[in-house]
């Protein structure tokens, strides 16, 4: 039912009415914003970039084929965004290997008296998250914060499947290492 | 420390993606190796980490904005008032009391300027320099708009004039560079104008610019060729929309009625 009222209202967007596409934008605003900041971790940025994304896919609604599904279609048009951004702003990626822990927490962690509780690694191994190679970071996003599988992230970014899972398996291997690092500290 | 073989199968197998056969095998290594043990477990716990992750909610008046900006850039335009009512408050704000503040200012300008100018007759041959008429209420927003609009077009329109980009002047470029950089500086404000201007095609064209600007700013002398053509290419296909957003710009500086 869900699918049949937004095909309609594809349709009726396509052929150029407005109000149709209001609707689909109602339906889709807060999980682009919510991808966007999951991915640059700032919601000003994210709020700019959300409208940069319905403006351009409104834009280029005509070439919208229905076999991919408006949410990828929108996602991808989101992700393609936030990546040329991120390479305008040129963010330093900084190895994991080479990342130490925040002074505060080595000043923390030395204590061998005052174990790493949960909570403490919870935090460090989800701001490191943000610091992981942007394709990797997307990837862990899309799987974990937005529920997305392997085959839809890999529609998403125009990728192999294989492509995918390397990515993510990767990132999940440094993100153990350094919570194991943190742990070991 | 030598790394354990089956280190590299642990991801796969967390992620339950291994044949019954292989994770069988697995598990017996596992009960004997510490290190694969261990790091399957730390393995889980960041999955865990990750899926058991709440975001931080966004900022109330951030939401309400972002989704006022929305419903205003793609509402449908309001269906035009009849003639008669559309007359009537032209009218109305031609009449309203900052244009008759205006009319009486400028009145009262002109003649001071005639008392001065009968009383101060110039010699002949002298040039007076017009005086700056500056109009406090035009939208420096639309100014704005219209001079990076402007800004980017000059810069378009010298490169796709370059006779031989390969002979350029390396320092021209350079200039061009800069001057791209900062327009892209600027780029994200002029955006943010553009959006309360109401308009998703001067939006794009703004978005498209700034692409057209960013690729200028990281253009390189041995690609300036090819480079050049396929800005020329871009910059055909925005000409006509460079027209129309002058043009809309242009409309934008006109006073707002009261």
């Amino acid at each position: 039912m869900k699918n049949r009222d937004e095909s309609s209202l594809i349709n009726r967007a396509k052929a150029g009415d407005s109000t149709a596409y209001s609707q689909l934008v109602k339906l889709y605003q807060q999980q682009i914003l919510f991808l966007i900041f999951d991915l640059t971790g700032n919601y000003q940025d994210a709020k700019d970039l959300a409208q940069d994304t319905f403006i351009r896919a409104f834009a280029k609604l005509s070439q919208f084929r229905e076999s991919a599904g408006f949410s990828t279609w929108l996602f991808r048009i989101a992700v393609n965004l936030t990546m040329d951004f991120h390479r305008k702003r040129q963010k330093a990626t900084i190895p994991l290997d080479e990342l130490a822990p925040d002074a505060a927490n080595i000043q923390y962690f030395a204590d061998p008296a005052r174990a790493i509780e949960q909570q403490e690694l919870k935090t460090q191994v989800l701001k490191m998250v943000d610091r992981l190679p942007f394709q990797q970071r997307t990837v862990i996003v899309l799987k974990f914060y937005h529920g997305k599988s392997y085959p839809e992230i890999a529609q998403l970014l125009a990728c192999s499947e294989s492509t995918i899972r390397n990515h993510h398996a990767r990132a999940l291997e440094k993100l153990r290492k350094y919570a194991m690092r943190l742990q070991g500290e | 420390m030598k790394k354990c073989k089956f280190a590299k199968y642990l991801v796969d197998y967390t992620r339950g993606e291994m044949p019954e056969a292989d994770a069988r095998t697995l598990e017996i290594h596992l009960q004997t190796c510490t290190s694969c043990a261990t790091a399957v477990s730390e393995l889980r716990t960041v999955a865990s980490i990750l899926q058991s992750r709440e975001r931080i909610p966004p900022p109330v008046e951030l939401l309400a904005t972002y989704s006022q900006s929305l419903a205003r850039l793609f509402t449908a335009p309001r269906p035009k008032p009849p003639v008669s009512e559309r007359i009537e408050a032209s009218l109305r704000s031609f009449f309203s009391l900052r244009i008759r503040l205006a009319m009486g200012m400028a009145l009262l300008f002109i003649g001071i300027g005639i008392g001065y100018f009968l009383t101060h007759s110039p010699q002949p041959g002298v040039f007076i320099e017009p005086p700056t008429v500056t109009i406090p209420w035009l939208s420096a927003e639309s100014r704005s708009i219209s001079e990076f609009i402007t800004g980017s077009e000059i810069i378009l329109l010298s490169l796709s004039n370059l006779e031989s980009p390969e002979k350029v002047n390396p320092a021209e470029i350079r200039l061009y560079q800069q001057q791209s950089e900062h327009l892209v500086r600027q780029a994200a404000q002029i955006r943010d104008w553009a959006v309360l201007l109401n308009d998703a095609d001067l939006n794009i064209l703004i978005i498209d610019l700034e692409k057209l600007l960013l690729e200028i700013a990281n253009i390189q002398q041995n690609d300036l060729t090819q480079k050049i053509i396929e800005i020329n290419a871009a910059t055909n296909k925005l000409r006509i929309f460079l027209k129309v957003a002058h043009l809309q710009t242009e409309l934008q500086r006109l006073p707002t009625p009261i």
